[in-house]
């Protein structure tokens, strides 16, 4: 075997200590970025099983096919899979009907040319759709088409899922996702397992010089050094690709046991293919060439005289170590020296500050991102968090509502009104061509019932008194504007109405005059009350005492009866037995409440637990840095304390230093946190305009906490094994 | 035959006052076969001297034929190539890698050229250096005479033009530093190998046929 490759396999085994590290961290890599793609094919699969579950496993489905046809169908190049029911009919004249008709459901081979196939099914000439170049828009045109043959029915979603032209929105974002994520993990991987070769790089400078100087070329060194990588990766990468695996597959399992399927609206179950595979491989094989090649490259560049003379490290000037008064006369000598330490070896720390800044800028960014799936959720489903809903008249829900079995709830009123002065009132984004278009003549007046209602305008932060004669207005619309290709989401105001501004209404009653009532507008929320959902109109919110006024206020409204209940099969039996026939509707809402939260939790799960294993990454390789640049400062240490340093001042002078560091990279880290979390907030505004930005707060005090207390930790760790040396000997040892 | 011939080197370092001249227009030639020492006390440049010889060190100006050879108009690759098998180095200290036992040591200029390498070369060596019995021993289980003995067979196995030697008694005890000059001697009697060593030490210096003596850079 070459000499090179013998010195790598022999320079690894010197360095236990530092190869199983390097190795763990390329394993944690490579198993983070399996995971990833791993759930990605899993999450397609299920996507797919399930919709063959609900739907079937077809994509077109023909009707009323006399038998004679089937076999035709059957034989089409393009029919992949077949089956038939029959459909049943009635008999007529009471014969044996040999016209028995059936429902053929068919699955193409390829999906690209299925207008063709479908053409010869139907007889039907597909030069029309053909034209329309899309093909989408051909099968929705089908389906109107009178002139073919049989009535059909296109199993859209399924044929969206294997790739049937549709845009798979979800897919898309969810490789968009996908990419991103790894790319995050591999350039944090990257800086991080970059350090564990670095540092074996300068305990080796003096064999580096010796190797050139006795005539290794700059390419042989490089290779010594890659070669080293690609030893580690031979390990690390299998294994590391098994670990990524196995722990989808287990918590994938685990989510199948205690969670039902129901929770997440469909089964996710475990699948992989080659091509995740290959990609978990390809990407982790980049995380350990990035790694190495800078140490690589550094090392060949080593000129044999820097390892005989072993100056490279001091190359200071007085600027670099100039004290700072200010540092001195705070902190005393420990912390001037602390400080010139932290100046002189900007390179060695620099890299432990970067991993450090890393992580916290990973955390703030995902824990934004959480923050800004919460809020769209919250925007798009409403802040749902009753049980169970009855719905039916005012009076008749009060009686359910004051059952004393009933503790917990929401009885909320809307009564349709007309707005009369809304004329030059009403915003330019209401006008806006779209889905949703709301007439702004519309509003309704809304009672929360006395409990909710005081609940509500303490969350807008309002006295009762002030207000219980006057209106909250609640304008805020969701809308979707069709921009091209896509669709975007627009939260925006109905009118332009503001606080002191005067409301005039009518209610439509059985009266015979229409009455018009004015209402002061109190406040204009940005919140909507709980238990109501996000409707084509507009909200008045009122106070009891006032709605009650209103004499049309009891007539025909309808009314929500929204209640909060530990077991909502119990609650609701009880009100079905107890108040049967007084009510319009019941619905259990706990379940399907369940799923969505179900599937928030998981995004929020793989989250953390991708940040918990890439701040281990960034841990197991801070400990290496720190712990290695402390053994090579023995020397330095054991002089200080041959001249009479204290062990008290010894102490503080490490703690000053670690002071320094996490504070340099809490303030490199955060900001740039917060900027990522920006770029992040404007990423999701493009679907989601009106949305707010949400400031990372607890993100960042997370971090400086996390962070002090780790690096705390390990140069604790640090000192305690400095510490128990004899003096001379470390001393002694440098001349030898 | 003219072996090694030195013209106007020179190195400075540093810049205006900080100016430190380490080899001031330095210049002579050697013979092949010569056993040179050069003396000189602290800083006087000898060890600067040696490594520009060797071509570790780069020169601000002048020239170094080994062979013939303009050493410095060679490129990085062609220069260690060239060192690889023209040139063998003793230092002071930490000549060996620590991780590569005595027979891989002394055979890594071959193994770097990818040559096979010379059994009966190396079993001659280890036989002059009294190593036979320590072939597989690491680094770290020698004494400080055998490691040098060690270096000595690194820097012999490739016959190379010329051996530089700094300081390789320094480091030794008054009979480990014998033996080591002696097998100098023994390699340069019985290969015709020339040698430069570098000593402070006059006694060892005299074992030498050639004395050059250097004070601030410049021979005297």
């Amino acid at each position: 075997m070459n000499i090179l490759n013998r010195l790598a396999k022999k320079n690894l085994k010197l360095n236990k200590k530092r190869t199983i590290v390097t190795i763990i961290g390329i394993i944690l890599a490579t198993a983070l970025i399996t995971g990833v793609t791993t759930i990605v094919t899993s999450f397609q699969t299920s996507r797919v099983e399930h919709q063959k579950e609900v739907e079937g496993d077809y994509h077109y489905e023909f009707i009323g096919i006399p038998r004679d046809e089937i076999e035709k169908i059957a034989k089409n190049e393009n029919v992949d899979k077949i089956f038939v029911t029959s459909v049943d009919n009635s008999y007529e004249d009471n014969s044996e009907d040999y016209n028995t008709k059936y429902n053929v459901y068919i699955k193409f081979k390829d999906l690209d040319k299925r207008l063709d196939t479908v053409g010869t099914i139907l007889d039907l000439n597909m030069d029309n759709y053909k034209a329309m170049n899309n093909i989408v828009k051909a099968e929705n045109k089908l389906l109107d088409d009178k002139t073919k043959k049989y009535e059909l029915n296109i199993n859209n979603v399924l044929i969206q899922l294997e790739g049937g032209g549709y845009r798979d929105s979800t897919e898309e974002m969810a490789y968009y996702l996908a990419f991103i994520i790894i790319i995050v993990i591999v350039i944090i991987s990257v800086y991080c397992i970059k350090n564990s070769f670095n540092i074996s790089m300068s305990e080796r400078i003096r064999e580096i010089g010796m190797l050139t100087s006795i005539g290794a070329t700059k390419k042989q060194i490089k290779k010594e050094i890659l070669h080293e990588a690609y030893l580690i990766g031979l390990i690390a990468i299998p294994i590391g690709l098994i670990l990524g695996t196995l722990g989808i597959y287990i918590i994938l399992s685990i989510i199948q046991k205690s969670l039902s399927e129901e929770l997440f609206g469909m089964k996710f179950v475990f699948s992989l293919n080659l091509l995740s595979i290959l990609i978990a491989i390809i990407f982790s094989i980049a995380v350990i060439y990035f790694s190495s090649i800078g140490t690589a490259i550094k090392a060949s560049k080593v000129e044999p005289i820097e390892a005989i003379r072993e100056n490279k490290d001091i190359k200071l000037n007085k600027n670099t170590i100039k004290s700072s008064k200010f540092i001195k006369k705070i902190f005393g000598i420990s912390g001037d020296i602390a400080y010139k330490n932290l100046k002189r070896s900007k390179r060695k720390y620099g890299t432990t500050i970067v991993s450090i800044t890393l992580s916290i800028i990973a955390f703030i960014t995902v824990m934004s991102f959480v923050n800004y799936t919460n809020k769209i959720n919250e925007i798009l489903y409403g802040d749902i968090s009753y049980d169970v809903q009855v719905y039916g008249d005012y009076k008749e829900l009060s009686k359910i509502a004051k059952d004393s079995e009933i503790i917990n709830y929401s009885l909320l009123s809307i009564k349709d009104a007309n707005l009369l002065n809304y004329d030059g009132h009403v915003t330019a984004e209401s006008n806006l061509k779209g889905t949703d278009y709301p007439s702004p003549e519309n509003i309704s007046i809304v009672s929360l019932g006395e409990q909710e209602y005081s609940r509500y305008i303490q969350r807008l932060g309002l006295n009762y008194e002030d207000v219980k004669d006057k209106a909250i207005l609640y304008d805020y619309k969701l809308r979707t504007i069709e921009e091209g290709q896509k669709d975007r989401y627009l939260l925006y105001r109905v009118y332009n109405f503001k606080e002191g501004d005067y409301i005039t209404y009518s209610i439509n009653s059985d009266n015979e005059d229409i009455k018009s009532y004015e209402i002061e507008i109190a406040k204009i929320a940005n919140q909507k009350p709980m238990y109501l959902v996000n409707s084509n109109t507009s909200y008045l919110i009122v106070s009891d005492e006032y709605w009650n006024n209103v004499e049309e206020s009891v007539f025909g409204v309808e009314s929500v009866l929204s209640i909060v209940t530990d077991n909502a099969e119990e609650t609701m039996e009880y009100i079905q037995n107890k108040f049967d026939g007084i009510y319009d509707g019941i619905v259990n809402i706990d379940k399907a409440e369940k799923e969505r939260k179900a599937q928030i939790i998981t995004i929020i799960v793989f989250l953390s637990l991708f940040i918990v294993i890439t701040t281990l990454i960034g841990v197991t390789n801070i400990f290496n840095i720190v712990t290695t640049n402390m053994e090579l400062r023995k020397p330095e240490f054991a002089n200080l304390k041959s001249i009479g340093m204290t062990k008290k001042e010894f102490n503080r002078m490490i703690r000053l230093e670690t002071i320094f560091y996490c504070i340099k990279s809490l303030i490199i880290g955060i900001p740039i946190g917060l900027i990522l979390s920006y770029i992040l907030y404007k990423a999701f505004e493009i679907n989601f305009a009106g949305l707010e930005f949400i400031w990372p707060i607890s993100a960042i005090l997370i971090s400086i906490l996390a962070v002090l207390i780790i690096i705390g930790a390990i140069m604790k760790y640090s000192i305690t094994r400095i510490n128990k040396q004899n003096i001379i000997e470390t001393l002694r040892k440098e001349c030898i | 035959m003219e072996i090694l011939k030195v013209e106007n080197l020179t190195k400075i370092y540093g810049k205006d006052e900080n100016k430190v001249i380490a080899v001031d227009n330095v210049s002579f030639s050697i013979n092949k076969g010569d056993f040179i020492a050069i003396v000189g006390s602290s800083g006087s440049g000898k060890s600067t001297l040696l490594h520009l010889i060797g071509g570790v060190d780069k020169p601000t100006s002048g020239k170094v034929y080994i062979e013939g050879k303009d050493i410095y108009a060679l490129d990085n690759d062609e220069l260690a190539i060239f060192r690889r098998r023209n040139i063998g180095i003793i230092y002071q200290f930490y000549n060996l890698l620590p991780i590569l036992n005595v027979v891989e040591n002394i055979t890594l200029p071959c193994e770097l050229d990818g040559k096979n390498v010379d059994k009966t070369k190396l079993n001659e060596l280890l036989r002059t250096l009294s190593l036979e019995n320590r072939k597989l021993y690491l680094p770290n289980e020698l004494s400080g005479g055998q490691q040098q003995r060690v270096a000595i067979g690194r820097a012999l196995i490739n016959n190379p033009a010329i051996v530089l030697a700094d300081e390789p008694t320094g480091n030794l005890d008054s009979k480990s530093s014998e033996d080591i000059v002696n097998l100098l001697k023994k390699a340069n009697k019985k290969y015709n190998q020339t040698i430069i060593m570098i000593t402070h030490d006059l006694d060892i210096a005299k074992e030498a046929d050639r004395i050059i003596k250097i004070e601030d850079g410049k021979i005297v």
